[in-house]
């Protein structure tokens, strides 16, 4: 019988999971910043965001999830990473075991090594398909944070959360297809997703493998086969007595199954073989070549001499020939001008710190956490017919220019992290005037809608003739925010208009613009009249 | 509950029903006499020199005290201006103090409840936060309302009298509130030159839009026809003089340390004018009120009670 010191474990692994699954629950759909720790964590955005803006919280994180994973193995894959908490949350659901995933090492290592050269070049094709947190995110965006913020807009009518428009197509493509696709997956193979198409998971299961502490089968085994039946993994051979820790996902659904306590977790006691693999690290640290056959007979001790985890050179050179092709095509896709940057251009609005239309069209992995987080209700997902993952459209709300939880909270570097006076300067767009459809122009009535939301003090009510005050642009202020085309009243097309740009760049500071003005024309100071010095 | 309690309170509910069923529509002006002052002039209460509280302590006195306004178990709504996501330095916004202090006062008075709320701007959470007005008022006694769902917490009203907005959908404190205390601060405004007490109104309308589309002086003239304050308090402890309604600089802030109390709208509204420097022909809204019969705005007939704090 499965001893109760075992089977605490596998309930302390569900007990994390949920945790992890509730915080990032709660950040997504409610906004709550607790949340944010298990954001930090997720691996594939640590990496990006390491690498695209030299962050040193990123590679500090993502190094920690290394240490981790080197002492315990993939821990990481049943306790942070929700889509794996999600697999295994559908398996459980769907009470049908599919048959157990195989072993394919060109596959996940040609994924990994795509995903990384991919990533060097500065685009994140990859993360955008297969990185778990992101695809996590476009999932319960669009299908669980609708329901919940009906539900609690229906219990709480005095603290509302924002109402966020949905297009169809945005459903499609961030929820419902991928969660088919995981269902599907999951019901076929089970987590074949985390053994062989996930880059995060295959960056992990190298360093799982060199793992202190393994999951093995000690002598106790009878080989009756019950943790190879319950692994989701498909990690354990029974005929070679072996688990590979590579592909290892630490459910402990074994260590639970297994009726004689023959799956241990913990360094093997000191052994023919323990003793093998301890010389070949020892020689591994020193970096001596010659020691290369110990190591890899250690290896092979460690494994069992399971060939088909090793590869072969044929593989290699597969992998490596694949490697270039993917990059030569990356390039050629990347080029200005080329298909992915080609309808990029400065096709829509982009977050501050997105930098320009192409930089962003490259980075951003569509997580959604910004477009869920936005204050001013304005980010929108793909799905609506304009370009880029995300985007901003003015009909809903402006870009409040106090708010910057777009740039802070992107896990992915996608959005630069800036400091707020610098994001109320950054120009994400320019508003357009036309005169032509102004009410204040045409009609000569007095509105000023535009130039009462301006945060800049672009827009300004000029005096034109007797009692008409109109609209006037001061584009070096202007930072696009939308301040000026939401509140427009004007119909069907509006005489505000806030323009894409192709780059990000910095307004003029209004401060100094209006002190400078006033230098030169003050305001005039309120009257002193009546008596004692009374206004009125 | 004896026959006689019974009674009253089934005539009570009758007649309550009966003016529900007739508020679609708002009544004709029942209750003028109370803005005219009774000799067809009109008094409006300055301070000057104090904190927004202190002003404000010495100019409800003047006026008879909350005790005036207030009676007991009332329900009462504080409209401040909260429409920017801007701090109480900013000017933006009515002084949260201020409105802490109104709350305090109609609790004391003996209010049931009291609700305070604006359909802001920027986003509302920010602006109720930001503003300090929520901490304030909730440490008051008081309830912040949300006011950003057309189908939640609007009704529409339709009010012949109007010239340009004749229907319009308005917050439902407001038409349930026994008594209605409109809490303006005094800015420069970019489109309508200045906003004060009436402007201030169009922050318990859903529509801004068809406002700043049908003319926005007649419009900012017709809100008031909807539901007439009981109480004016215009906040200009700091004004924003330029930039307006925002402000976009520190130095569009001028640091005037004034308050005006009165029943009248248009009165205030008339000698608000004078404390920013605008002629009263510049905020074409006044007059337009004034001929709708909602106050006073001829400064020969307006009284003038000016008090130090």
């Amino acid at each position: 019988m499965a001893t109760s010191r075992l089977r605490w474990l596998r309930y302390g692994r569900v007990a994390l999971a949920a945790l992890t699954m509730l915080m990032l629950l709660a950040l997504i759909c409610h906004g709550v910043a607790a949340g944010e720790y298990w954001l930090e964590v997720q691996f594939g955005p640590a990496v990006a965001r390491a690498w695209q803006l030299f962050s040193p919280a990123g590679a500090g994180v993502a190094l920690l999830v290394l240490v981790l994973t080197l002492v315990l193995g993939r821990v990481y894959c049943s306790v942070l990473c929700p889509l794996g908490i999600l697999q295994e949350f559908i398996g459980w659901l769907t009470r049908r075991r599919g048959a157990a995933p195989g072993n394919h090492p060109r596959l996940r290592y040609g994924i990994a090594v795509v995903t990384i050269v991919l990533l060097l070049f500065g685009w994140s094709l990859c993360l955008r398909l297969l990185d778990p947190a992101s695809r996590f995110g476009g999932m319960v965006a669009t299908l669980v944070a609708p329901w919940y913020t009906a539900l609690y807009n229906r219990l709480f009518p005095d603290d509302m959360l924002i109402v966020r428009p949905l297009a169809l197509p945005t459903l499609f493509i961030f929820g419902v297809l991928p969660l088919l696709l995981l269902t599907a997956l999951v019901l076929w193979r089970r987590r074949w997703f985390c053994t062989t198409l996930c880059p995060v998971g295959t960056a992990l299961g190298l360093v799982a493998k060199c793992t202190r502490l393994p999951l093995r089968l000690t002598d106790a085994c009878v080989k009756c086969g019950q943790c190879q039946k319950v692994c989701p993994a498909g990690c354990i051979d029974i005929a070679q007595g072996s688990i590979d820790n590579e592909r290892c996902l630490r459910c402990l659904k074994c260590l639970d199954a297994c009726c004689f306590e023959a799956v241990a977790w913990g360094r093997r006691p000191a052994k023919a073989a323990a003793v093998a693999a301890a010389a070949g690290e020892k020689a591994l640290a020193a970096g001596e070549s010659t020691a290369k056959p110990a190591a890899a007979a250690a290896a092979d001790a460690r494994d069992g001499a399971l060939p088909q985890g090793e590869l072969t050179r044929r593989e290699v050179l597969v992998g490596v020939a694949g490697v270039g092709a993917a990059a030569c095509a990356g390039a050629a896709l990347l080029r200005p001008g080329g298909v992915l940057r080609a309808g990029a251009g400065a096709g829509a609005i982009y977050p501050p710190g997105a930098g320009s239309a192409a930089r962003f069209a490259a980075l951003c992995t569509g997580c959604q956490l910004c477009v869920r987080n936005c204050r001013g209700n304005v980010l929108r997902a793909a799905g609506d017919g304009r370009p880029g993952l995300v985007h901003l459209v003015f009909d809903r709300g402006m870009c409040e220019f106090n708010c910057m939880r777009c740039s802070s909270i992107c896990p992915t570097g996608a959005l630069r992290p800036m400091t707020l006076p610098a994001k109320q300067r950054c120009r994400i767009g320019m508003a357009h005037f036309d005169p032509s459809l102004c009410i204040a122009v045409q009609d000569g009535v007095d509105c000023g809608a535009c130039a009462e939301h301006c945060p800049t003090g672009a827009l300004q009510m000029k005096d034109d003739g007797p009692g008409r005050r109109i609209p006037s642009l001061n584009p070096d202020l202007c930072i696009g925010c939308g301040s000026c085309e939401y509140p427009c009243p004007v119909r069907p097309v509006r005489a505000m208009r806030v323009e894409p740009v192709a780059i990000q760049v910095q307004a003029d500071d209004p401060g100094e613009f209006f002190r400078q003005r006033r230098e030169h024309a003050p305001l005039p100071k309120p009257a002193a009249g009546g008596d004692d010095g009374w206004l009125l | 509950m004896d026959r006689r309690n019974f009674l009253k309170s089934g005539v009570a509910t009758a007649a309550a029903t009966a003016v529900l069923a007739d508020l679609s529509t708002i009544p004709a002006r029942a209750d003028e006499a109370k803005t005219d002052g009774g000799n067809g002039g009109s008094e409006v209460v300055a301070v000057r020199n104090g904190s927004a509280v202190a002003m404000f302590r010495k100019g409800i006195e003047a006026l008879g005290g909350m005790t005036a306004f207030v009676k007991p178990g009332q329900k009462v709504v504080v409209k401040p201006n909260i429409g920017w996501d801007r701090t109480p330095e900013q000017a933006a916004n009515t002084n949260p103090e201020l409105v802490a202090e109104i709350v305090r006062q109609a609790i004391a008075a003996g209010a049931a409840q009291v609700q305070v709320f604006d359909h802001t701007c920027n986003e509302w959470k920010s602006c109720y936060r930001n503003s300090g007005i929520e901490a304030a008022v909730v440490a008051a006694g008081g309830k912040m309302l949300s006011a950003h769902d057309e189908k939640l917490h609007y009704v529409e009203k339709s009010c012949p009298q109007a010239v340009s907005l004749k229907t319009a959908k308005i917050h439902q404190a407001i038409i349930d509130a026994d008594v209605f205390i409109n809490v303006p601060v005094l800015k420069h405004h970019g489109g309508a030159k200045m906003t004060a007490a009436m402007k201030n109104f169009l922050g318990i309308f859903w529509d801004r839009s068809f406002m700043h589309k049908n003319n926005l002086p007649q419009c900012i003239a017709d809100c008031a026809l909807y539901r007439r304050p009981d109480l004016n308090v215009v906040d200009a402890y700091r004004i924003v003089v330029a930039n307006g309604p925002r402000g976009k600089v520190a130095e569009d802030i001028r640091e005037l340390r004034y308050q005006l109390l009165s029943r009248d709208i248009v009165a205030i509204d008339a000698m608000a004018t004078k404390v920013i420097g605008y002629e009263l022909a510049d905020v074409p809204y006044i007059a337009l009120a004034a001929t709708a019969g909602l106050g006073v705005a001829d400064f020969s007939r307006i009284t003038v009670k000016r008090l130090e704090a």
